[in-house]
C-alpha cells in the first residue's frame, strides 16, 4: 500500500476518515521509513504552533480593545434591530451604487469634463471593457484620454456574478470601480474617487466605500491567478 | 439583526496574533484587525453557514491583507517584510537551546512561499480544518492539503528531524 504525504497529513491531524485511518495506523506500525515521513509532518505542525505559540500571551492593546469595542456599540444598537441582514445588505449596496464621484468623468466617454457625474449601473465604455477582459490582476493597461486601468482584483459577488475592481488613474485624479459581467458586457456597478494615487497608503476615504460595497454585495475572495485566466479567457497565460 | 460583538471580543486574541503572523508588523496588524471587525459588523450578511464565524473573520482579515498588499506592489512599492517586529518574539523562553530553535522555525516559516506561509498560519497555528481553510482562501482542498504538506515537510527538512525533542 502507497501512502502519500496528504493521507499522512490527514491521518496526523485526525482528518483521515476511516477505514483508511486504521490501515494507516497499521502501516505506520510496521514501516520505518513511513513512520519517518509520518513525524516529518507532525514535526512541522508543532514547530509552527510551538514558535507563534507564545503570541497569544500577549494582551490584546488596550486601544484595539476599545475601538472594536466602540464599532460594536455603533453598529449593534437596538434602533438597527428593525433592519434585517438582508435589507441592510440591500440598502447598503442601493446608497452606494448611486454615489459616483467627479474623476470618473472617464466612464461618460467624454473629455473627462470636470464634475462630470457618472452613474452607476451604467455600460463600461469600449476602451474598459476590452482591459477588463484583458488584464491580469496586478497588470495595467492605458485607456484613452490620458486614463490608465489598473487591475486589482477578479472575485465572484454573492450572486456568483463575476466581478472585477480596478482603479483608473488620470493625470489628476482616481477613481476606483467595481464592473460586473452584464450579460456579453460590463456594467459598472461602483465608481468612487480616490483623492491621490501617487501616494504611498491611499487615502481612506475611496477605499472604505469601495469595501463597504463589497462587504454588501457579499464578494467573495479574489481568484488566483489561475482562477483569473479560467474566467476571463482573453488573459494571456504568463 | 444578528449580534456578533461577544464573538469578536472573544476572537480578538487570535485575529491579532494571525494578523501579526500574516504581516509582521504590530500596528499594521492592529490597523487590519480593526478594519476586518468594522467590516464584519456592517457585513454581517456575508456569514454563510458553511463557514465558521472564525475562519470567515480569517478570510476578512487575509483579504485585507493582500488587497493591501497588492495594491503597495501594484505601484511598484514593496513592503519591507524583513523587517520583522520583535513582536513575533522567542525571548521569553528560558532553555537557550529551545529559544534558538524556535527562532530557526520562524524564520523557517518566513522562508516558505507566500500560498504555503498562509496555510501554515491557518492550519498549523489557527487550528482551522482543511475544509475551512480551503473556503477561507477561495481553493479546492486537494491543493490546500498538497501545499500543507509540502511546507511541513520542507520545515521539518530545515530544523533537522532531531529537533522534535525540544519541542
Amino acid at each position: 500500500m502507497t501512502i502519500d504525504d496528504e493521507t499522512l497529513m490527514a491521518f496526523a491531524d485526525g482528518e483521515l476518515p476511516e477505514p483508511r485511518f486504521s490501515e494507516v495506523a497499521a502501516a505506520v506500525e510496521t514501516d520505518e521509513a513511513l513512520a519517518a515521513r509520518l513525524h516529518a509532518l507532525v514535526l512541522g505542525k508543532d514547530a509552527a504552533k510551538a514558535a507563534y505559540g507564545p503570541l497569544l500571551a500577549q494582551p490584546v492593546p488596550a486601544r484595539l480593545r476599545r475601538s472594536v469595542e466602540a464599532a460594536i456599540r455603533a453598529n449593534e444598537r437596538p434602533a438597527r434591530r428593525v433592519w434585517s441582514p438582508r435589507s441592510f445588505q440591500l440598502a447598503a449596496a442601493a446608497a452606494i451604487a448611486v454615489v459616483v464621484a467627479a474623476p470618473a468623468g472617464y466612464l461618460l466617454g467624454s473629455s473627462s469634463a470636470p464634475g462630470s457625474i457618472a452613474v452607476a449601473g451604467m455600460a463600461a465604455p469600449a476602451a474598459l471593457v476590452a482591459a477588463l477582459e484583458s488584464v491580469p490582476s496586478g497588470g495595467e493597461a492605458a485607456l484613452t484620454g490620458d486614463t490608465t486601468m489598473v487591475a486589482i482584483a477578479t472575485f465572484a459577488d454573492g450572486a456568483g456574478i463575476l466581478c472585477r475592481e480596478v482603479e483608473l488613474l488620470g493625470p489628476a485624479a482616481a477613481s476606483v470601480v467595481v464592473a460586473c459581467r452584464d450579460g456579453d458586457g460590463w456594467g459598472v456597478r461602483l465608481a468612487v474617487a480616490i483623492p491621490s494615487a501617487d501616494g504611498f497608503y491611499l487615502p481612506a476615504g475611496g477605499l472604505d466605500a469601495a469595501g463597504a460595497y463589497l462587504s454588501a454585495i457579499n464578494a467573495g475572495p479574489p481568484l488566483s491567478p489561475e482562477a483569473e485566466r479560467a474566467a476571463l479567457p482573453g488573459i494571456s497565460a504568463p | 439583526m444578528t449580534s456578533i460583538g461577544p464573538d469578536l471580543i472573544a476572537l480578538l486574541p487570535r485575529l491579532r496574533r494571525y494578523a501579526v503572523a500574516l504581516c509582521r508588523t504590530a500596528d499594521v496588524a492592529d490597523e487590519l484587525v480593526q478594519t476586518a471587525c468594522e467590516r464584519a459588523l456592517a457585513g454581517v450578511a456575508g456569514l454563510r453557514a458553511e463557514l465558521p464565524f472564525e475562519a470567515w473573520m480569517f478570510r476578512i482579515v487575509r483579504n485585507l491583507w493582500y488587497d493591501r498588499l497588492r495594491r503597495l506592489r501594484t505601484r511598484g512599492k514593496e513592503l519591507d517584510i524583513t523587517a520583522r517586529d520583535d513582536l513575533v518574539s522567542v525571548d521569553g523562553e528560558r532553555h537557550p537551546e529551545r529559544r534558538l530553535l524556535l527562532r530557526r522555525v520562524l524564520l523557517a516559516i518566513d522562508g516558505l512561499p507566500e500560498e504555503q506561509r498562509e496555510l501554515m498560519l491557518l492550519v498549523c497555528v489557527e487550528d482551522v480544518s482543511y475544509r475551512d481553510a480551503a473556503t477561507t482562501l477561495g481553493l479546492p482542498i486537494g491543493t490546500v492539503m498538497s501545499r500543507l504538506a509540502r511546507a511541513r515537510k520542507r520545515i521539518a527538512d530545515e530544523l533537522g528531524v532531531e529537533s522534535g525533542r525540544l519541542l
